[in-house]
């Protein structure tokens, strides 16, 4: 039944899924969830709240650490996924007045380099209802034009779309439980 | 005879002044703007008059890179994914031409007259020389690692091209395609602009988050200017007073004064902005803007942003995006 309310685009062609080159990748994804804005933003900005919301999470550790690219201190999570995985963020800004997160990958094992994610959060199209909005940026594993198999473009793409499906549908169902 | 010859002169005179006056508002042509877009493997064209698309081409796969000719009203693109440069006619708006390669073209510049085609081969470590006119590649130069960004100087003789992955600019003399030096910059040089004056090269460094900024007759860098996080792309203002160079990782541009050589405001644009250029003509600076599919415009006189504009998937435009085309 929620799959009615979920609307889920992947604004990626065919061809580019299957093209081998230092093009960035980009996925958009995007739920209806009904609850306020605000309750949905204050979810987000929780930085560590994703273990209680995303269904693949195995484990979490939230501290705050300098900055590898600068000197600030920022929030960083290490989230473990239960398949073994793991990505240590960095939240990078979160723009209360636009109601967007901004975070980038540190280091990990998912098989992405260079991946930066913004979390946006929309009122509607309903009262009461958010539109929440997941888009990535990322490159192969390998940052390769010739990447290896398990670390190429198809490899990127399909570990970043099964983190957004499972992260959407969790926290819709979390917020509107 | 002394007062027809006289006549004469001036009936031509108006003639040339009308002559002058014609080709001047014709060389004055509206500005436009052509957003290379990776994602919908479209160039937008932006009427900056009016700032709204005025026309969305299709081109190769996965377009990058851009290069201006303004004496053959050409645009030139690289389409990394699909291994190829599309040519394209600025008056009419289509494709005339397509350009197979055997590599990956990203950076693109052009020879003064337009009668020759610099490709950047990011893989192979060389820049590809290709004649305009009968499409043929007519040599090559061996160059540092992952070249990227590239521009000829303001006389023509020279070429300059960063190498992403050897932290430095390769200076190649464009009559002998010999490289004769090599200045050292910061991390991951990527973007460059010659600035608007002709005597800097402005450098931006991915990784060190900074712009080098080399005096052109002495090869040398005589600054490095600190600026915001993930830096791609620069452009210059036609005095050559100011940059601008997009962070990609904060969503921002950075405004340089360059002769007190800082930063001097930082302006929010759409999300993961790429290439960036100056209109001279209303004094604005645009911004492509992957994340958002949208060209961000910034008012140069209050480093402000005032509107986006929307473009096709993924805009880019990497390298100097804005030409002039004379009107028929």
């Amino acid at each position: 039944m929620r799959s009615i309310l979920a609307i889920a685009t992947v604004l990626l062609t065919p061809a580019l899924a299957m093209a081998h080159g230092p093009s960035p990748q980009k996925i958009v994804k995007e739920v209806v969830i009904k609850a306020e804005p605000a309750k949905v933003w204050a979810t987000l900005t929780d930085f560590g709240a994703i273990a209680q919301w995303h269904g693949d999470i195995a484990e979490i550790k939230v501290e705050d650490r300098k900055d590898n690219e600068s000197e600030a201190v920022l929030t960083h999570r290490t989230v473990t996924f239960k398949d073994g995985s793991y990505i240590i963020e960095k939240l990078r800004e979160a723009k209360t007045e636009e109601f967007k997160l901004d975070y980038k990958m540190v280091e990990g094992t998912v098989p992405v380099s260079n991946y930066r994610a913004v979390m946006q959060v929309k009122p509607g199209p309903g009262d009461g209802e958010s539109t929440l909005t997941w888009t990535g940026r990322f490159y192969n594993m390998a940052n390769s034009m010739e990447a290896p198999p398990g670390q190429d473009n198809p490899t990127a793409v399909a570990a970043i779309n099964k983190i957004y499906d499972t992260g959407l549908d969790g926290i819709k169902r979390y917020l509107e439980k | 005879m002394g007062k027809h010859e006289n006549r004469l002169q001036r009936v031509h005179g108006v003639i040339a002044a009308l002559g002058l006056l014609l080709v001047s508002t014709a060389a004055a042509g509206a500005p436009f703007a052509y957003i290379t877009n990776q994602g919908s493997d479209t160039v937008s064209v932006i009427d900056l008059a009016v700032d709204e698309m005025s026309a969305d081409i299709s081109v190769g796969k996965g377009p990058v890179g851009i290069a201006i000719d303004p004496v053959q009203e050409r645009a030139y693109v690289s389409n990394v994914d699909g291994r190829s440069v599309s040519v394209i006619d600025m008056q009419s708006n289509r494709v005339i031409h397509e350009i197979a390669l055997k590599i990956a073209p990203v950076g693109l510049a052009l020879s003064k007259t337009g009668g020759q085609l610099f490709v950047a081969d990011w893989f192979h470590d060389r820049v590809l020389l290709i004649d305009t006119e009968s499409y043929q590649q007519t040599g090559e130069i061996e160059i540092g690692e992952a070249p990227s960004g590239m521009e000829v100087s303001r006389e023509g003789a020279t070429l300059y091209v960063a190498n992403r992955d050897s932290d430095d600019v390769g200076v190649i003399d464009i009559r002998s395609r010999k490289l004769v030096s090599k200045i050292p910059v910061g991390k991951h040089p990527f973007g460059m602009v010659l600035s608007g004056d002709g005597r800097h090269l402005l450098v931006v460094n991915v990784e060190s988050n900074s712009l080098s900024v080399i005096d052109i007759r002495r090869d040398q860098v005589v600054a490095t200017i600190p600026v915001g996080e993930h830096p791609y792309c620069v452009t210059s203002s036609p005095d050559g007073r100011y940059a601008y160079v997009t962070n990609t990782g904060e969503d921002t541009v950075s405004v340089i004064d360059a002769q007190a050589r800082k930063v001097i405001a930082t302006i929010d644009v759409d999300g993961f902005p790429e290439g960036v250029s100056f209109d001279a003509r209303h004094q604005r600076v645009y911004v492509a803007s992957w994340m958002d599919n949208a060209v961000s415009v910034i008012d140069a006189k209050t480093n402000r942003k005032i509107k986006s504009i929307s473009t096709g998937s993924q805009s880019r435009s990497f390298g100097q995006f804005i030409g002039y085309p004379v009107q028929p």
